[in-house]
């Protein structure tokens, strides 16, 4: 295990340094000026601006100072906030989105597991039908229809505030339970999946025949067993999750990372970009590092073969 | 037993929570004086060297005070700043503004004319790289100094006579001065504050660095009616009342917070929920909702802004000026008003938009499809026959792409042009392709910096940086310049008529409309009326229920 864990940090170094490369370049290459305004501003003024944060200097030593910066967890100043630095940026931010995506996984897990186990135990019947119809809509509806539809919802009810980020307590509520249906959607059909795998397995029959509850069949001995793929899934999906969503932060004026991403592609902050790249990246290796290993406890095989 | 209580309590629960609405957010404001504003995108910082947007000087005009200030019903009026007085010599070329001796920012220190000398030397050094920096070359030697031909900053148009007083020399006569003064650009900065998060270790000036630790909640300084009380990227910058300020009598809000809202929809359910007070802006497709339904809440006012579209005179056949004029006579712009854009936009037929009492542009150019298909084919096009293809620019947006589909459409059936292409570029790679003029035709829009129709005019001098078209013209230059000494207002308003007609006969700048303001008002606000410029003097805005 231990070997299995130390292979794949040394491999996510080499991936995030990919990433991190790649997303220098393709910014160095895109067209525009990160100081460039609508209103001309002098070329000799452009000139400066571009000699104060490094830009003039050769493309191979601007990237050798981001690495240096990354190696140094420490991205510099960005572009775009002047008088922030990435991290300060991303340190505002990163705490907004991990608290929505956090309760948005917690909706999503408690709304999909039971349904998925309900529909799996119901198979082929009524209930099954219409609780994987609705987790069909859920998958289909994306987050961008689901949002505005329970923000105005709230406005017309009143309880709660529609969007922004001025009562924390009561704001995470409505962009949770907007990521919180549609991955929930997703959780109830995989989990459905993996049940209805499992629960077709010898050791399931050998424990009806010993004269176990089905109750206990399904929550005891199928459960472990039938989560496989939705913890598969986990990986990835708690990446994006509480790596921030552009389009829920949008929709709900949330200050998360999500927005930093797309402004710092929009207003070539490569500092800032990096910075998010390196964020999601390590986020990604991480999630996804959690993942198998809890694929490897939940399922022996996993662990035998990623040894291998 | 116990089931019936539990049962009861739950559902007394629930009528509660049903019943009991929160209080809103603008109830909360109302009760505690706190304005919130909608403001377009995140600002880029809070010092007015350094920025150039109108969201960012939303906020600055908030914080800071200039010399003179805008006046909060009119703003072609001037009101009396940190300078209670000023005067000019008679040709307009020397003004001296005397300060009033209670103007102190918000940590005590008394404001003086020192200090503007010291801001205005910080926008104008070339290492600060300020973008807006050309707003002071009506200084004399402004410009030279910020292009680096003189180095000595003595020799800038701007003195400290004493304590109280602080005269500006200019390059040549402007009557309008103290308009300019308003704009964020000529705001100060306290000095101390600046030298002191400055420094470095890099042997830079602290006066030149970008990048310090001053415009931080608790290190900010400023002289306004307001001053920083905490800056929450993506969130709200929120301001308080200055205790130090010397009109603080007159302020009626306890703060204000602005709240960045880049996205029309979400801003204007933002509004919906009682969350801000004023909308930066809102969706067009909204207006008609709210004007049949929501009428109070409704604001459509003159805004100082163009919308047009550019042509690169160095790309045939634009360079000919019978095609641009057939291209320019055939936009039928009450159309585009009234079907796209949606916000009671006035059709323009003139760069500069009419400014009551100073100037009413000249009538040049008009929607005249005859004779736009007469001129077409005295350039050689008949019907559009053998017209190049070129390809209209404009930045990836709705509106745009409404505009320009619809124009493209008239300059199809008008003139029978069918090979005006559109080209919709990401706004960084827009502005850097309408920059370095590799373009053909462009769309961009000009607002006003102060209520004077040469904060249009200007931009179409002969190599002025927002020129970017290749136009130049001797007599139209030389207009503007006779336009500084005119005798009388009326004279000068001739002149420059004269000019835009000039401008208007060769139309490398090809007008569309003029802008207005559409916003959603809470009824709450006070004292906030329509102004030209947008730029409302906070420090008389109230929130009543009444």
């Amino acid at each position: 295990m231990r070997r299995f864990i130390i292979s794949r940090i040394l491999q996510a170094f080499v991936v995030l340094f990919c990433i991190l490369t790649i997303t220098f370049f393709l910014t160095a290459l895109a067209p525009g000026n990160p100081f460039q305004e609508d209103k001309a501003i002098p070329k000799h003024i452009l000139a400066k601006m571009d000699a104060y944060w490094g830009r003039d200097k050769p493309l191979i030593v601007q990237y050798a100072k981001q690495m240096g910066n990354f190696a140094r967890l420490d991205f510099g100043p960005s572009f775009g906030n002047k008088g922030f630095t990435v991290n300060e940026v991303i340190g505002m931010a990163f705490p907004v989105s991990f608290v929505i995506g956090a309760a948005g996984l917690c909706i999503a897990l408690a709304i999909g597991i039971p349904v998925g186990v309900l529909s799996a135990v119901k198979r082929n019947t009524g209930v099954d039908y219409s609780l994987m119809s609705l987790a069909l809509i859920g998958i289909c509806l994306p987050t961008f229809v689901i949002g505005p539809l329970i923000s105005i919802a709230a406005i017309k009810l009143g309880w709660i505030p529609a969007l922004g980020w001025e009562t924390p307590w009561l704001n995470w509520f409505l962009p949770a339970l907007t990521l919180g249906l549609f991955y929930g959607a997703y959780f109830a059909r995989l989990t459905r999946a993996g049940m209805l795998e499992t629960l077709s397995q010898d050791y399931i029959r050998t424990a009806r025949s010993k004269g176990v509850s089905e109750v206990r069949v399904v929550l005891f001995h199928a459960l472990k067993g039938g989560l496989v793929p939705v913890v598969g899934f986990i990986g990835p999906a708690v990446a994006a999750l509480i790596g921030g969503s552009f389009v829920m932060e949008s929709v709900f004026q949330l200050p998360g990372l999500g927005t930093h991403f797309i402004r710092a592609v929009t207003n070539r902050d490569t500092p800032l970009l990096l910075g998010c790249v390196a964020t999601f990246g390590l986020l990604i290796l991480i999630t996804n590092l959690l993942s198998d290993i809890l694929l490897a406890w939940l399922n022996p095989r996993h662990q035998s073969a990623s040894d291998a | 037993m116990m089931f019936p209580i539990r049962a009861g309590l739950l559902l007394v629960l629930s009528l509660t929570l049903v019943s009991c609405k929160r209080e809103s957010r603008i109830d909360w404001a109302l009760r505690n004086k706190i304005l919130m504003v909608g403001n377009g995108s995140e600002p880029k910082a809070l010092d007015p060297h350094l920025v150039s947007s109108v969201g960012d000087s939303n906020i600055l005009r908030a914080l800071f005070e200039g010399l003179v200030t805008f006046h909060p019903t009119d703003d072609s009026k001037n009101a009396p700043g940190v300078a209670e007085r000023w005067e000019s010599n008679e040709d307009y070329t020397v003004w001296t503004f005397h300060f009033r001796d209670d103007a102190k920012w918000s940590n005590g220190d008394p404001v003086t004319p020192s200090n503007f000398v010291y801001s205005y030397q910080r926008i104008l050094s070339p290492d600060i790289a300020s973008p807006y920096a050309s707003m002071l070359y009506f200084l004399k030697n402004g410009k030279e100094f910020n292009e680096e031909k003189i180095t000595d900053f003595s020799q800038v148009g701007v003195k400290a006579l004493d304590d109280r007083t602080l005269q500006c020399t200019l390059r040549q006569p402007t009557a309008f001065f103290p308009q300019v003064v308003k704009h964020t650009t000529w705001l100060p900065v306290h000095p101390p504050t600046i030298e002191k998060f400055g420094q470095n270790d890099a042997g830079l000036k602290p006066m030149t660095m970008q990048f310090t630790l001053w415009q931080r909640p608790g290190n900010h300084v400023s002289n306004g009616a307001f001053q920083l009380k905490s800056w929450v990227i993506n969130k709200s910058v929120v301001v308080e009342r200055n205790p130090y300020y010397w009109d603080a009598e007159t302020v009626k809000l306890n703060g204000i917070h602005f709240h960045p809202l880049p996205n029309e929809f979400t801003e204007e359910r933002a509004y919906r929920d009682g969350q801000v007070h004023y909308t930066y802006t809102m969706p067009p497709n909204m207006i008609d909702w709210y004007r049949r339904n929501d009428p109070k809440h409704l604001r459509l006012d003159p805004y100082a802004g163009v919308y047009y579209y550019k042509c690169n005179l160095n790309v045939p056949p634009l360079d000919n000026i019978k095609v641009r004029q057939a291209l320019a006579y055939a936009i039928d712009r009450k159309k585009i008003v009234e079907n796209v854009t949606l916000g009671g936009q006035g059709p323009a037929y003139a760069l500069s938009p009419p400014i009551e009492g100073l100037y009413s542009p000249p009538q040049v150019v008009k929607y005249d499809p005859d004779r736009a298909r007469a001129l077409l084919a005295e350039a050689g096009y008949p019907d559009g026959k053998g017209f190049p293809r070129i390809e209209l620019l404009f930045n990836t947006q709705d509106t745009h792409r409404a505009i320009a589909e619809t124009i493209q459409d008239m300059w199809k059936k008008e003139l029978g042009i069918t090979t005006i292409g559109l080209l919709n570029q990401e706004w960084k790679v827009y502005q850097s392709t309408l920059h370095d003029m590799r373009y053909e035709m462009a769309r961009h829009a000009w607002i006003g910096d102060y209520v004077d129709p040469t904060t249009f005019l200007d931009m179409l001098r002969t190599g002025d940086s927002n020129n970017e078209t290749g136009w130049g013209n001797a007599e139209y230059d030389q207009l503007l310049q006779d336009a500084t000494v005119a005798p009388t207002p009326e004279a000068r308003e001739k002149i420059l008529q004269q000019a835009e007609t000039i401008a208007m006969t060769e139309l490398a700048f090809i007008p569309i409309y003029w802008y207005t303001r559409t916003t959603l008002v809470h009824p709450h606000m006070k004292n906030w009326e329509p102004l030209l410029l947008d730029n409302h003097p906070y420090k008389h805005v109230d929130l009543s229920a009444e």
